[in-house]
This record gives structure tokens, C-alpha cells and sequence, in this order.
């Protein structure tokens, strides 16, 4: 009986250690490293479309004036006309910095509004 | 088996401090095989873990009771759900319950889809270092695989309080909930150590915190139907500091789910919510360290161990690492955030919510610990007990009612204050109505009826929402009013999800409110054929008598109920006298209605014939447990879809 | 004979209250009384299997047919066994703090709260104002071919 407990334990050992080990004698070359993930969101010109959609709902629901809605609507607009712009031209970068463009342009363009509205 | 047991708690350590090791020289050299290797060691954990716990269920199981801990918690006659679910009813399976959580838990992130990101390694160490804190504690302090000296005959037995399905489930649940908190808090170290500092980890995370919140909710709640039905003393939760300790996080993540919304829109709240999770996770372990220690009294000790030492400090150590690498993060933390936009918005709104539940957080922790800082400072002994938290708590759960009830109708970014008034008036009308309802039924009680109307206006805001909701996708899709309700909720399933959850909460706090406010009791001996009048009930004793079940001598009543005149058929409280244990234990007889419980405990005999009861009249009782399990599908509901908040913000260039 | 009568005497004044004003564990009072007592932290447990409880009920009991009030009997108690006989803290020194300091947090946290949103709101009202971007219409029908697209495309995702 105790021979089973020693084999069992030994298997136990053997097991943890071929899983630690086998990474050191993996054939696989892991060259790339480690990968940044773009998690899955969608594009930018479409979070546009759903950040006008949830202002229009949020307008149709009354929680947001008119005035506002149509506002923010057209800054929206504005801003996804730009977004097509760029990706019509191919110099753009796709990615992380075209998003960064954008929030920059969002920036901007929330500032001249605010300018505008005179506060 | 002493020794496989004993292999596999090494090797825990072993393991634990290898892949820590293997992921920091993976991290410096950047050399992939180490930080593969260390993953290699993570999901050796998994398997020495589950190797463990299967020998602990097979020795619970099938009675060794060479093992100390299986005879101290079990016994030959016990039934086979309790022998294997006495897993968890001592220190040492309690632990071992925790490291085979927390090693799946670091399994499934380290073989995740998100693998390859940069942060994993630290995360994986970060959860590396609480699986070698756990594997360290069993083995010198909690090893549940010690033998006895000399084998007994039989085991000590279960408490007959732990024979209850509620304790098969709650603190298996709570547990998920501690240990899942463990996921984002070593995610936000992750991304603090790494400085990244965007909404990253969060998104990662949501799940994980949303799951955790989810089975924190349900643990507590099963906990609270536990002490509602085994107990007998007629409550569900009586502010003993160890329930009070599962609260505290709770609440903690409440405010933490509430807030990342802001970060995830605007990119602000950094610090706060980083902070957030750090305290929720710290306060899993002062929970821990509250139930072990036994510095406080409490239903749930787990008496003579100085198991608290341990987690008391780790906790220290965790806390200390954590505000070190928050404030060399400090600086860079603080850039990059938005501003609010207006007074009157979600996100202000959001941050009252955080106010009030971190408030809430504070007093319960404050009550709590009190007695102890009154001694230890005065030297006078105080007690801070329920009466007190019930004082205390009421206002502030008041205020976040009220809160909840206004806070669907605000907007983000900027709302519109007369459309808000518009809005809020058909549920405040709802609520003034109940209030008024209530009064002119001669319902006295002005704090319950005004909580009770703060509960209608929230849960008639709610509706509305959905009822808007639903008119306004339908004015601009021109859908159907079935496909606009299926839409509207499957496209925002986490907002509605979380309407839900609100939801939930109404239905529970009705229940809690009635239960706290109107519940009667009438404590009587009667002879046989006698009856005892309680509200519309009439309970008549038709005779006691005796049984065994499980080799357990019962006693029983014989109660015939009758509900206005009409009866509804009978109730039999119990008292049991365990085998194994020296005290008789309770066994409540509940008769549920939808308005109210009728709760009977047979509190003590003379003779066959004369005999004192206990019967108690709790009303809505079971509102809360339909709460509940309504907050539980909310956010099941929001779990399950759901993306990262959608609109975006006018948010700056953020560093990545 | 005497002795018959004198014992029927105090067996009557015995009797006297508790068949008449009698309190017994549904009494309003000894509720009153019995949900302010620790009884030694055994306040929470079921009252049947709870020997401490049962000593506590009795003595409550006793007191009240004692000709004691409710605030009588407290204060006994309290005399007895200090404050922590109590399961709340008292009016004293050390009872305030343990009252109030609730309060004292949720005015920190107002305070802060305060402090903040308005931080937050200036710094709106302060921000450096940025050039308009380089969206501008270049002229009406490209207004209203980009806007119908708009439209369109954010309509498939409603």
C-alpha cells in the first residue's frame, strides 16, 4: 500500500517539474515576445456612431436638452467625417494613434463649442 | 496518503516561490522561456491544488480519522453532503479552499486569451505571492493533512449549526468573492508597477470584479437565509463583526463598479479607483484576519488558533506594497484626466454614490472595530451591536436609495435639470402615494414608511427608465415594442443589467425595512389542544413526540396553523439532539407567505403536553431572498455581454 | 391558625403582581429593556439553547414585577457591569465618539467631494482653448452626403 503513496507522489513531483521544465526545451521559438492585445473594441468611427446613438437616446429619454443633443451631434458628425477623411488616406496610421488623433480632435473640437456656447 | 497530502503542500510552496522567481528574471531578462516556465509552475499549482483538495474530499469522504481534521469536523454518521463539505467548515480546509480558488483563478489568467500581454507576468506574481502566503500557512499553521496521535473510534462531528444547505453553498461563494477580488487588485498593481495607467485594467478586469461582486452579493445573501433558518433567533443579520467583514468589501466593490465607468469615459478617478480595489482586496484579508483571530466575538469564530497573526501580517505587508507603489506612481498617476463637465451629471452623481457607500464602508468598519479601539484606548469596554449599526446605517442606505432613485434620469457628460424634474415626477408621485397609502392603513413607523416610499420612488424610476427606454428606441427605429425591449436591453445589457440589480435591491430593502420595522413575536407556553394568536395567525399545539434520524434523537410539535380563520395546514418546529454534540440545536419552522413569514421555534417542554413556544411574524422576509436572487440575475445578465462603456469622451492624449 | 393567615398574606402579595400586572416575556417593557442587554454577548443567540439569555429574561422579568421601570432596570445593569452591559455605546466620552464619528466621516468625505468637483470644474473653466480641427465643411453638399451617411451607418448599429 505505501508503495502506491510513494509512486503516486513521485508522479506528482515528476509532473510539476516536466511542466516547469519543458518551456527551457520547447522547440517552438517564441521570437515575437510579448503581444500587445488590442482588446476587442471596435473601431473608433463606430464608437462615434454608438456615442451619438446613446446621445440620441439619451435626448429621446429627455435626460439631455435639445439644444445640447444637437451640439454634440454635430461635433460627433464632424468628427467621424474627419475619421473617413483619414481613412481614405492612406497616410494615416491605423491604431492606437489615429485614436489618440481622435481624441484629440474630440478635445478640440468640445473646446470651440464651449468657446462658442461662450462659457 | 500522509505523505501525498504533505508532497503537495511543499511542493505549493516550492512551486510558488520558483515561478515568482522564474516570472522576475523573465521580467528583467525579458527571456521568454523563464516567464513560460513560470507559467508552467502556475499550472502545476492547479494540479497540486486540485490533487489536494480531491484527497481532502476523499479522506472527509470515506472517514480517516487518522487525520485530525477529519476527526474534529466529521463523524460516522454523519451524511456524506456534510462529511465532504466539512471541507470548508475549519481552518485548515478553509484555507485549502481559498489556495485551490486562488490557484485556479491564477490558471485561468495566465492561460487566458489575454496571455501574451505584457502585464500577465505581473499579475501572475502578484497572485504567486498570495498562493505562497497560503501554501505557507498550511503548512506550518492550518495543515489539513495532520494526523492524530492515536486514531479515534469517531469523529467529534459536524456543528449541528453547519448542517444546513446554506452552509454547503455560503462559504464556498464568499470565498469565490474574496479570492476573485485578488484578480483586480494584482491587475491594478500589474498596471501600476508597469505604469499603465489607462482604463486598461480595468477592462480586463470587469469581468473578474463584476464576478467576484456577484458572488460576494450571493454569499452574503445565503448567509443571511442561513442564520435566517438555523439560527432561530428570528433575524438574518445580526452586524456580528465578521459579517460586517464580508460587508465591507462589498461595499467597497460596489463603489469601485460604480466608479470605473468614470474612468473608463473620462480617464479620471485613477488613484481612487486603483485605491478602491486595493482596499476592497486588504479588506478580504482583515475579514479573514477578523473570523481567525478571534479578537472579536462572534458566532462565526473559529476559536483557538493564531492563524489571525499570520493574515494580520500579510495584510500589512500587502497594504504597505501597495501605498508604496501608489505613491511612486503618484505623479504619474494624477496627469492625464478630464474634466467634469457639469454639476449635474452622471459622473458627479456617480461620485456621491462613491461618497455614500464609502461612507457606509467606514461607519460599518468603525462599529466594528470600536469595542476594540475603546479598550485598547480608554480601557473601558463598550459594545457596538446591532441596535447601534441599525441606527447608523439606516440614514446612510436612505440616502443611497435616494441616490439610486435620481441617478438613472441623469445624463452623462452634461444633463438638463428641468428635464430631470419632468422626468422624476411620476415616481415620486409613485412614492408619495405608497407613503400616503401606508398612512391611511394606520402603518406606523415614520423612518420605515419613508424608506419604504424612497424604495418605491427608486424602483418606479427604474421602471420608467425601461418604459422611456423603450418609447425612445422605438420613435427611432420604428420597432415593435417586444423587439425594442429585447434590443434596448441586449445593446446596453451592462446599464440593464445593473437597472436589475437596482431592481433587486428595491425588492430586498422592502423586505428589510417590513422585517426590521413591523415584525411581532410572542413567546408562550401552552397546553395541548391551546393556541397562540399572533397578527392574523392562529397556531394550535396538537402534541409532541419523538424520533430519530441519523442515529439523532428529534423532538417534535405537532402546530396546526390557521391564517384568518382558515387553516393552511401545519408547521413543525424541531429540536434536535445531535449525537455527537452536547447542546440540542433548533430547528425553525417557517411557513413563507408572500407578505410575511410565520417562524415558529419550539423553545422548550415541561411535559409531553405543555409545551413554550417562540412564533414569530416577520413580514416580506421572502422579498429578500427574491431580491437577492434578482440582483444575482441582474448581474449574471451583466456579465455575460456587455462592452466596455461605449461613448467616447473628449478625453486627452492618454500615455500608454 | 395565625400563621396559616399570615403565610395566605404573602402568598397574596406574591401572586399579586403577576396575576395582575404581571410582565411576562410579551410585555412591551421587558422587550424594551431585554433588546438593549449584551446579556455577556449572548444577545444574538436563540433564546431556547441560550442559558445566559434565560438567566437575563428571568432576572428582567423579576425587576419589572419588582416595581422597577425600564430605565431603572438600564441603569442597574449599567451600574453593574459599566457600559457594556449595554449593546450600544453610551452617552459618555468614549459612547460620543463611537456616535459621532460616523457623522465626522461623512463630513470629511462631503468636504472632499466638494473640494474636488469644484477643483475639477475650474480647471474646465481655465483650459487652454484649442484651434477648431481641421473638419470644416467645405461646402453644403458635402455637409448634408456626410451627414446622410452619418446617419445611415450609426442607424445599423441602433
Amino acid at each position: 500500500m505505501d508503495y502506491i503513496f510513494l509512486v503516486t507522489g513521485s508522479i506528482i513531483i515528476i509532473t510539476c517539474f516536466y511542466f516547469i521544465i519543458s518551456p527551457f526545451f520547447s522547440t517552438t521559438v517564441h521570437s515575437d515576445g510579448l503581444i500587445e492585445q488590442v482588446s476587442g473594441e471596435a473601431s473608433s468611427v463606430d464608437s462615434i456612431y454608438r456615442s451619438v446613438n446613446e446621445l440620441e437616446m439619451d435626448f429621446l429619454m429627455k435626460k439631455i436638452s435639445e439644444a445640447d443633443f444637437i451640439k454634440m451631434k454635430e461635433h460627433y458628425q464632424m468628427l467621424a467625417a474627419d475619421f473617413l477623411k483619414g481613412e481614405q488616406n492612406p497616410k494615416v496610421v491605423q491604431g492606437k494613434t489615429s485614436s489618440k488623433e481622435v481624441d484629440m480632435e474630440i478635445l478640440r473640437e468640445l473646446e470651440t463649442l464651449r468657446r462658442q456656447k461662450g462659457r | 496518503m500522509y505523505l501525498i497530502g504533505n508532497i503537495a503542500l511543499v511542493l505549493g510552496v516550492v512551486i510558488s516561490l520558483y515561478s515568482l522567481a522564474a516570472n522576475i528574471i523573465g521580467i528583467r531578462t525579458g527571456d521568454r522561456k523563464w516567464l513560460e516556465s513560470a507559467r508552467g509552475g502556475v499550472l502545476s499549482l492547479v494540479f497540486i491544488a486540485a490533487v489536494a483538495s480531491f484527497l481532502l474530499f476523499y479522506i472527509l469522504g470515506t472517514s480517516q480519522f487518522q487525520f485530525s481534521y477529519v476527526a474534529a469536523y466529521t463523524s460516522q454518521n454523519l451524511p456524506m453532503v456534510y462529511k465532504l463539505t466539512a471541507f470548508w467548515a475549519g481552518n485548515a480546509g478553509s484555507l485549502m479552499l481559498w489556495t485551490v480558488l486562488l490557484c485556479i483563478y491564477a490558471g485561468m489568467i495566465v492561460f487566458s486569451k489575454e496571455k501574451r500581454n505584457p502585464m500577465i507576468p505581473y499579475v501572475s506574481s502578484v497572485l504567486l505571492i498570495n498562493i505562497l502566503f497560503f501554501f505557507t500557512v498550511m503548512l506550518i499553521n492550518g495543515n489539513p493533512f495532520e494526523m492524530t496521535d492515536k486514531i479515534p473510534a469517531d469523529g467529534k462531528g459536524l456543528n449541528p449549526m453547519l448542517q444546513n444547505p446554506g452552509m454547503i453553498l455560503h462559504p464556498v461563494t464568499l470565498f469565490m468573492g474574496y479570492v476573485g477580488l485578488a484578480v483586480p487588485f494584482a491587475f491594478a498593481i500589474a498596471a501600476l508597477i508597469m505604469k499603465r495607467m489607462d482604463a486598461e485594467w480595468i477592462k480586463l478586469t470587469r469581468r473578474w470584479t463584476l464576478t467576484a461582486w456577484l458572488f460576494l452579493t450571493l454569499g452574503n445573501i445565503i448567509g443571511a437565509w442561513w442564520a435566517y433558518v438555523e439560527l432561530g433567533w428570528g433575524g438574518y443579520w445580526a452586524w456580528d463583526p465578521v459579517e460586517n467583514a464580508s460587508f465591507l468589501p462589498w461595499l467597497t466593490v460596489s463603489a469601485f463598479l460604480h466608479s470605473v465607468m468614470i474612468q473608463e469615459r473620462k480617464n479620471m478617478l485613477k488613484i481612487w479607483n486603483v485605491s478602491l480595489i486595493i482596499l476592497s482586496y486588504i479588506l478580504t484579508l482583515f475579514g479573514t484576519f477578523l473570523v481567525r483571530s478571534g479578537i472579536l466575538t462572534s458566532v462565526h469564530a473559529f476559536g483557538d488558533s493564531n492563524l489571525g497573526a499570520y493574515f494580520l501580517i500579510f495584510l500589512a505587508f500587502m497594504a504597505m506594497i501597495s501605498i508604496y507603489i501608489v505613491m511612486t506612481r503618484y505623479q504619474l498617476i494624477k496627469k492625464d484626466s478630464n474634466p467634469i463637465e457639469s454639476y449635474f451629471s452622471k459622473e458627479s452623481s456617480f461620485l456621491l454614490n462613491n461618497l455614500i457607500l464609502v461612507v457606509a464602508a467606514f461607519a460599518v468598519f468603525w462599529g466594528t472595530m470600536y469595542p476594540l479601539i475603546s479598550e485598547s484606548v480608554t480601557g473601558t469596554k463598550v459594545n457596538v451591536g446591532a441596535p447601534y449599526f441599525d441606527k447608523v446605517m439606516a440614514p446612510i442606505f436612505l440616502a443611497l436609495i435616494l441616490l439610486m432613485a435620481v441617478c438613472p434620469l441623469i445624463a452623462w457628460q452634461k444633463a438638463a435639470f428641468d428635464k430631470f424634474i419632468k422626468s422624476a415626477i411620476v415616481p415620486l408621485l409613485m412614492g408619495l402615494a405608497t407613503a400616503f397609502l401606508l398612512l391611511a392603513a394606520g402603518v406606523k413607523g415614520l423612518y420605515a414608511i419613508l424608506g419604504l416610499a424612497s424604495t418605491v420612488f427608486m424602483f418606479g424610476t427604474h421602471v420608467m427608465e425601461f418604459v422611456r427606454g423603450i418609447h425612445a428606441r422605438r420613435k427611432a427605429t420604428k420597432e415593435n415594442v417586444f423587439r425594442a425591449a429585447v434590443r434596448l436591453t441586449l445593446k446596453n445589457q451592462r446599464r440593464y443589467g445593473g437597472y436589475i440589480v437596482h431592481m433587486g435591491i428595491a425588492v430586498l430593502t422592502v423586505g428589510v425595512i417590513s422585517s426590521y420595522a413591523y415584525s411581532s413575536e410572542v413567546m408562550k407556553t401552552i397546553n395541548k389542544g391551546e393556541s397562540i394568536t399572533i397578527g392574523h395567525y392562529e397556531l394550535t399545539f396538537n402534541g409532541l413526540s419523538e424520533t430519530t434520524r441519523n442515529n439523532n434523537g428529534i423532538v417534535v410539535a405537532d402546530v396546526s396553523v390557521a391564517y384568518k380563520g382558515k387553516a393552511i395546514g401545519g408547521v413543525k418546529p424541531e429540536k434536535i439532539f445531535y449525537e455527537t454534540w452536547p447542546e440540542p440545536s433548533t430547528e425553525v419552522a417557517v411557513k413563507t407567505h408572500w407578505a410575511q413569514d410565520l417562524y415558529v421555534v419550539l423553545s422548550s417542554w415541561e411535559t409531553k403536553d405543555k409545551v413554550t413556544f417562540m412564533v414569530k411574524v416577520n413580514p416580506f422576509v421572502s422579498w429578500i431572498w427574491t431580491g437577492g436572487i434578482i440582483v444575482v440575475i441582474g448581474s449574471a445578465f451583466a456579465l455575460i455581454g456587455g462592452r466596455p462603456a461605449g461613448r467616447i469622451q473628449p478625453t486627452s492624449v492618454t500615455k500608454s | 391558625m395565625n400563621l396559616k393567615i399570615i403565610l395566605s398574606t404573602i402568598l397574596l402579595i406574591i401572586l399579586i403582581p403577576t396575576i395582575t400586572g404581571a410582565f411576562t416575556y410579551n410585555s412591551k417593557e421587558f422587550q424594551t429593556v431585554i433588546k438593549q442587554l449584551d446579556m455577556q454577548g449572548h444577545a444574538d443567540h436563540e433564546f431556547s439553547t441560550c442559558t445566559i439569555q434565560k438567566v437575563y429574561y428571568d432576572e428582567v422579568i423579576e425587576m419589572l414585577n419588582g416595581g422597577m421601570n425600564e430605565a431603572e432596570i438600564i441603569q442597574s445593569y449599567v451600574d453593574e457591569y459599566g457600559q457594556a452591559a449595554l449593546r450600544t455605546p453610551g452617552s459618555g466620552k468614549s459612547g460620543i465618539i463611537a456616535w459621532v464619528m460616523p457623522g465626522i466621516g461623512l463630513v470629511i468625505g462631503v468636504i472632499i467631494l466638494a473640494v474636488w468637483l469644484k477643483r475639477l470644474t475650474r480647471k474646465n473653466q481655465e483650459a487652454v482653448y484649442v484651434q477648431p480641427g481641421k473638419a470644416g465643411w467645405k461646402n453644403e453638399t458635402e455637409r448634408e452626403i456626410i451627414e446622410k451617411t452619418f446617419e445611415e451607418e450609426r442607424r445599423k448599429l441602433f
